[in-house]
């Protein structure tokens, strides 16, 4: 096993930047997931810690050796692709073996290794199957598989999940997490489904346009986005992002609503007015009747209901020009209906203050 | 019920067949008439009204022996066959690296090989002519091979990197982190995947060398004569030989269609390559 870093990294497609001076370190026996949308670097960061894609400056160092002039083969990594990547007509258990074959291990030790993968993951049973046959679920088994058997350092997952069904996504969400764990091996994910990355990572990296925007547990990047693209790109419904005004005392007011914040905060605010974009989680937006106090008063104009919670868009009361919209998620079912008038709890412990030009988030520095 | 079902769709599969068997019977009647003519007396050749019985001869077959005519298909065969393996061995790696690799200028390189296949042959023979004369070519097997291969070269390279593309580049990713060389991958994951699309693409590039005439014609001279060359020889003084004519046309069809009922498999898998994934 063995820890990873990048240093400074970056690659260059011509004029573009794929990877941008990249420093991002995974501990020993750690998952850390990439996340970020297409186009974000996630792949191209993978695909230079396999030693597919070369690094154009910076360096990749497992533990302490820099490998960036290695070859994939001199870095003992193993990769477990979007598409799988198994040598057709080839069977399961040749598949697992090829990379013991690759390295001359055959006969009774082999065996064993590979005997204990499959069981490792059931594939017992479909040993002597050829790979074609199999669904989604169990080649991405097999794939993980020959990914293990050979005890890599470090195992690169490249969107493993991408084109499985539903119900064989979160299975094997679950596998991997275990065999992760079990086997204490240093991994990297890349990911653009945020469920899978919180799911499965000890730590998770959000990238966007090669840029890494900010790396840490998924809780902090949920609680603590160190700016509007994270706060945006992580939680679903998606952050209430809105424009206001940051007053003397910590008063907010914004199109249609206002709150103060706690004076323990204002300390790590700078003082003095100004323009800043305020953002809320819809879970921490409480709904109440017409008549209850409250931050905001509004009108429903969508309701999505979804078993356990009921996902709430309140178009609020304001003067000027376009209604500004927020959306609460509050446990289900509840009683409001579209068309009901209500009064909406903006907690303001949980609000979040991220700069207007920079998009910064004015508390937490990355 | 079951049977006011299935009359309708009888009907229609009969009528089906009915336009099929018509339909191969006009096309191969040329070939059907061809093939009597190898044995048909020439008194009877062009009888009227035509004669459908008649007593078989084989003395167009001692003609067309007596004159060398085998050695001309040995020729041909020998032609299609040493110039379309040359394509092979240089043309598989070409096309997996124009699919693969980063290089300067690709595009242009590969817009160039293809241009040597756009250009009517025509317009190229002169050029040959010319250089092989310089050179001491002309009238040479080695000159004609060169030719050949030069024309299919490009059709291959150009045909078979969308057959490399189609593989999923991951595979050999997954070889690369195992410790293999680019050779090795080439050898041992993508030439397995591709030996589908190289047999069709191949056969392809026998057939045009087997049809060729512009180029045979021009550059073999009187030393080196291949079957299609050979053929406009039967147009003799004393008139057209046609027996010796039919002859030698179904001898030169069959060799092609020998090839492509042997690789049949092959060809239409290649044809229909993509089905590699998953």
């Amino acid at each position: 096993m063995s820890s990873i870093a990048f240093v400074s990294v970056s690659k260059r497609y011509g004029e573009v930047n794929a990877v941008s001076q990249l420093d991002l370190a995974c501990a020993s026996g750690e998952m850390l997931a990439l996340l970020g949308p297409s186009g974000c670097g996630k792949s191209t960061t993978l695909k230079m810690a396999a030693g597919i894609e070369a690094v154009s400056s910076g360096e990749i160092y497992f533990g302490e050796r820099p490998v960036s002039h290695l070859a994939p083969g001199a870095r003992n990594i193993a990769m477990v692709f979007e598409d799988y990547a198994l040598y057709p007509r080839m069977t399961v258990w040749e598949n697992v073996a090829f990379p013991l074959k690759v390295r001359g291990i055959t006969g009774q030790p082999a065996a064993q290794r590979i005997g204990e993968v499959l069981q490792l993951l059931g594939l017992r049973q479909m040993a002597e199957q050829d790979v074609r046959g199999l669904s989604g679920g169990a080649q991405q088994r097999v794939a993980i598989g020959r990914a293990l058997v050979r005890d890599p350092d470090v195992i690169l997952f490249d969107e493993p999940l991408s084109h499985l069904d539903a119900d064989q996504k979160v299975q094997l969400r679950a596998e991997i997490k275990r065999l992760q764990k079990l086997r204490q091996v240093t991994s990297i994910l890349v990911t653009h489904d945020q469920t899978e990355a919180i799911a499965m990572a000890d730590r998770v990296a959000v990238m966007n346009h090669g840029v890494l925007q900010q790396v840490g547990a998924p809780q902090d990047l949920y609680e603590h986005p160190a700016n509007l693209f994270v706060a945006n790109f992580i939680g679903e419904p998606p952050m209430n992002l809105m424009e206001a005004t940051l007053a003397e005392g910590g008063r907010v007011v914004g199109a249609g609503w206002s709150t103060r914040l706690g004076s323990a905060r204002l300390g790590t605010l700078p003082a003095g007015a100004s323009v800043i974009i305020a953002g809320i989680r819809p879970e921490n937006i409480a709904v109440r009747g017409p008549d209850a106090a409250g931050e905001a008063r509004g009108t429903i104009v969508y309701r999505e209901p979804r078993g356990d919670a009921d996902i709430l868009t309140v178009a609020l009361d304001s003067t000027g020009e376009a209604a500004v919209k927020l959306i609460a998620e509050i446990p289900g079912p509840a009683p409001w209906r579209t068309g009901d008038r209500v009064t909406l709890g903006i907690d303001e412990a949980r609000l979040l203050v991220f700069d207007a030009v920079s998009g910064r988030n004015r508390e937490v520095v990355p | 019920m079951a049977e006011a079902q299935s009359r309708p769709e009888g009907s229609k599969a009969l009528l089906w067949t009915s336009v099929t068997v018509v339909y191969a019977a006009i096309m191969l009647f040329p070939i059907f008439w061809m093939a009597s003519m190898m044995v048909k007396p020439n008194d009877a050749m062009f009888a009227r009204p035509t004669q459908f019985l008649f007593m078989p001869t084989l003395e167009h077959f001692s003609y067309v022996l007596e004159h060398g005519f085998h050695w001309y298909l040995l020729t041909s065969f020998l032609l299609c066959t040493v110039s379309t393996a040359l394509v092979v061995i240089i043309g598989t790696p070409a096309a997996y690296a124009f699919a693969r690799f980063e290089m300067r200028a690709k595009d242009d390189l590969f817009l160039f090989i293809l241009a040597s296949r756009m250009a009517p042959p025509v317009c190229l023979v002169i050029p040959f002519y010319l250089i092989f004369a310089k050179v001491g070519l002309l009238d040479t097997f080695l000159g004609l091979t060169l030719a050949y291969m030069t024309f299919n070269l490009s059709f291959y390279i150009w045909v078979l990197r969308s057959f490399c593309r189609d593989l999923p580049v991951e595979l050999e990713e997954a070889a690369a982190l195992e410790g293999w060389s680019k050779p090795q991958i080439f050898r041992r994951v993508v030439f397995p995947l591709l030996r589908n699309g190289i047999v069709a693409t191949a056969v392809l590039c026998f057939i045009f060398a087997w049809n060729e005439f512009l180029f045979a014609f021009m550059l073999g001279g009187r030393a080196v004569q291949t079957l299609p060359v050979s053929i406009p020889k039967l147009i003799t003084s004393q008139g057209v030989r046609w027996g010796e004519m039919a002859v030698v046309g179904m001898t030169a069809l069959l060799p092609v269609l020998a090839v492509v009922f042997v690789l049949q498999r092959h060809i239409v898998r290649g044809l229909t390559l993509g089905a590699v994934k998953g």
